[in-house]
């Protein structure tokens, strides 16, 4: 990777792979992992700020408490990488209204929201969603800052798996000149 | 509007039979695969390919460009070549310096462009590139036939035939990326564009360029001129390392669009009721070919080698029940795919894509199919006894494994820190299994069934619950939708062979003469037997090429 003190220009694939890459360094399940790396996309292609996925990628993991009631969800604890999907799920089912623990998950998981198609409307901590219509993503580059960028980029790190000489030979399987 | 009848159809192969690594490590390129696909557009679309730029100095170093307009939109093939010193030369992905390094430009590039790409290619991952950009890649020269090739034109003569069968291109690439990588165009920039929008199309046509660039170079250097024969059976070779394994665990839909075509298509060529005398003479032709394909596919690996000599051995065998009684009786393709089951799954693979070739008409229309844009989603609101169904059904192979047997767990994927690449380690012998890459699918869903119940609570809810099991969970519902999506092996078992992965990617690519040089890499020939720039015209006939040398 070229030095990069500016911020560079970013393809949606490259974001969705490293912010999924980046949520699995920083210990949350694939699955969520996966929902991350695509809301990040989506909020790159739709022009938005990135800065909720990063600060859910910095948020400590802690258990989940979701008080499920007839036909809203209120969220008593748990980081938003993990909220995000299930607030989404529970719209999904049929459910109208979530209630989050925390203000500054709001940004998260309206973006959840709107990357399922749910068009999300707020009310201090309390979201239900509306027949706004929501703008699709751009596919085109994207500039990230270098500072989330690099964030994302350290704990992606935590995934690699350091080689020695053996390891990167038995592990590609290959030798090491190939002059035929 | 008139109803429009679709052709009849006989049943699909089961996907618990088409989707385990054994059968998947012995397909071979049909004409559904990607490049017999783009060259079929690229004829259609009456492409014609110009060299505007050729800035190579007697030695062969320096740069080209290639042009062409396809489908209404112009793109180029900026080439760069470069004097590699001996002791560089690698055809592993972490190698940091090539021969030749390219880019698939989006238009038609002005000065100031083409500096940046001379400047900019030769460096690959070290370098950023723009969305502009549309493809990056790199090849190294086969030496010996190079040296070979560019000797002989010296001299006055054409090469060798041997030494040309014997290896098959000038020049082999180690990567070809596309897709946002490096900050290149994201595939979805080109999805729409007529000709662009199959899988991997932009990266085929980056290819067949390459491979003509190749002749190209040799000519120069050599200073005389190749006959068509020789340029034609001059692919480009390739080699292909675990970096693209986990491609296809990672893109569960889009394993499913590929296998569904081609077992439809397969399933619609069963149907024929019968067959012209046109067709009988194509299918006997065809296995002739085949038959000299065979002969002429050499390897050294010791397994690859016993398999193609199973092949050897069966094909004749195979051959002498087509006689003109079989050929001529009611459903006759579905007779010689039903009775394949007699063969090796690789002779049996060989003829299902055999049968294929003879109809174009009734099976190329799906290849549109092929891609898609969908992704995974999760359905919250199926209850967990739903869940557990498809589990029940679907899944045997993954539950029926003891994961905590050390032979069903001995491998673990992971991403080397060094070059960021998909590797392959002994978890019980080697560190990092703590990080390793979650490809072991079976494993998940085997955790997912052990913590759900039969009952009527919405997956949404379990999952709420119990957040590790979203991936899994995920991945059930999907492949009861897409029932090719899923390769239905243990990928960390101790008989895990990448290779198979790799090999089914590759043919359906459109790749062959596999040459496994372990169980986890493999060169292989592209576009051998392809059309030239200006031939585009020609049949598209060269399935399985064989040497006309």
């Amino acid at each position: 990777m070229a030095a990069c003190g500016d911020d560079l220009m970013r393809a949606l694939n490259e974001i969705e792979g490293l912010v999924q890459k980046a949520a699995r360094g920083a210990g949350f399940p694939v699955g969520q992992a996966e929902d991350l790396g695509r809301v990040a996309a989506f909020l790159a292609g739709t022009g938005e700020s990135i800065a909720p996925v990063t600060a859910a990628l910095q948020e400590p993991i802690s258990a989940v408490d979701v008080r499920w009631q007839d036909e809203s969800i209120e969220v008593v604890q748990g980081p938003g990488a993990l909220v995000g999907p299930i607030v989404c799920d529970a719209f999904a089912m049929g459910y109208t209204s979530a209630v989050l623990a925390e203000t500054a998950h709001a940004a998260l998981v309206g973006a959840f929201l709107a990357q399922s198609g749910v068009a999300p409307k707020w009310s201090g901590n309390s979201v239900t969603f509306s027949d706004t219509p929501i703008p699709g993503p751009k596919c085109k580059p994207v500039a990230i800052p270098h500072a989330d960028w690099r964030i994302w980029q350290d704990l992606a790190a935590k995934t690699y798996v350091p080689e020695t000489e053996s390891s990167r030979l038995a592990g590609a399987g290959a030798g090491l000149t190939d002059n035929d | 509007m008139k109803d429009v009848v679709p052709p009849p159809q006989m049943p699909l192969r089961p996907p618990s039979a088409v989707m385990r690594l054994r059968r998947m490590g012995a397909a071979f390129p049909t004409r559904l695969s990607f490049l017999r696909t783009l060259l079929r557009a690229l004829a259609a679309d009456d492409v014609k390919v110009s060299r505007p730029v050729w800035e190579l100095d007697a030695a062969g170093f320096g740069h080209a460009v290639y042009s062409l307009r396809f489908g209404g939109f112009d793109y180029a093939l900026v080439a760069v070549s470069t004097d590699l010193p001996p002791d560089m030369r690698t055809d592993r992905v972490i190698a940091t310096a090539w021969d030749t390094t390219y880019v698939l430009y989006d238009g038609i590039p002005d000065q100031a462009e083409i500096d940046r790409i001379v400047a900019s290619a030769p460096k690959q991952e070290a370098a950023r590139f723009t969305a502009r950009d549309l493809v990056l890649s790199r090849a190294n020269k086969s030496v010996r036939l190079f040296d070979h090739v560019t000797d002989a034109l010296r001299a006055g003569r054409q090469p060798d035939p041997a030494k040309v069968r014997e290896t098959g291109y000038l020049m082999r690439t180690t990567a070809v990326y596309g897709n946002g990588k490096f900050g290149i165009a994201d595939r979805g920039h080109i999805a729409d564009r007529p000709g662009l929008g199959g899988p991997f199309m932009a990266e085929m046509l980056t290819i067949w360029l390459i491979r003509g660039f190749t002749h190209d170079l040799a000519e120069h250097v050599g200073g005389g001129t190749l006959s068509r024969a020789v340029k034609r059976h001059l692919g480009i070779g390739n080699s292909t390392g675990l970096g693209m394994a986990p491609f296809l665990v990672n893109h569960p839909l889009l394993l499913d669009a590929w296998m569904s075509v081609r077992e439809t298509a397969i399933a619609l060529v069963r149907a024929i009721p019968g067959l012209n005398e046109d067709q009988i003479g194509r299918i006997y032709d065809l296995v002739a070919r085949a038959a000299q394909h065979l002969a002429e596919w050499n390897v050294p690996d010791e397994i690859a080698a016993q398999r193609i000599a199973t092949l050897r051995r069966e094909w004749p065998d195979f051959a002498a029940t087509l006689t003109p009684d079989t050929l001529m009786a009611p459903n006759p393709v579905d007779r010689i795919i039903t009775q394949s089951a007699q063969w090796s799954v690789d002779t049996q693979e060989l003829i299902a894509a055999l049968m294929l070739e003879p109809f174009g008409d009734l099976v190329d229309g799906l290849t549109g199919c092929m891609a898609t844009s969908f992704e995974p989603e999760l359905e919250p609101s199926m209850s967990c006894a739903d869940l557990c169904a498809l589990i029940d059904r679907d899944w045997d192979w993954a539950c029926d494994v003891d994961y905590d047997a050390p032979a069903a767990c001995a491998r673990f994927w992971y991403v080397s820190e060094e070059k960021l690449e998909p590797r392959m380690g002994n978890r019980h012998r080697e560190p990092g299994a703590e990080l390793e890459s979650p490809l072991d699918i079976g494993r998940q869903v085997k955790a997912l069934a052990r913590d759900l119940t039969a009952s009527k609570t919405p997956v949404g809810l379990f999952l709420a619950q119990h957040p590790r099991h979203r991936a899994a969970a995920r991945r059930v519902q999907s492949l009861a939708k897409h029932p090719y999506a899923e390769i239905r092996d243990n990928l960390i078992g101790d008989d895990c062979l990448p290779i198979d992965l790799l090999r089914c990617k590759l043919a359906f690519f459109g790749a062959g003469k596999f040459d496994p040089k372990s169980d986890r890499w493999t060169r292989i020939t592209l576009a051998q037997g392809a059309p030239l720039f200006d031939e585009l015209d020609r049949t598209d006939d060269w399935w399985l090429p064989v040497a006309t040398i």
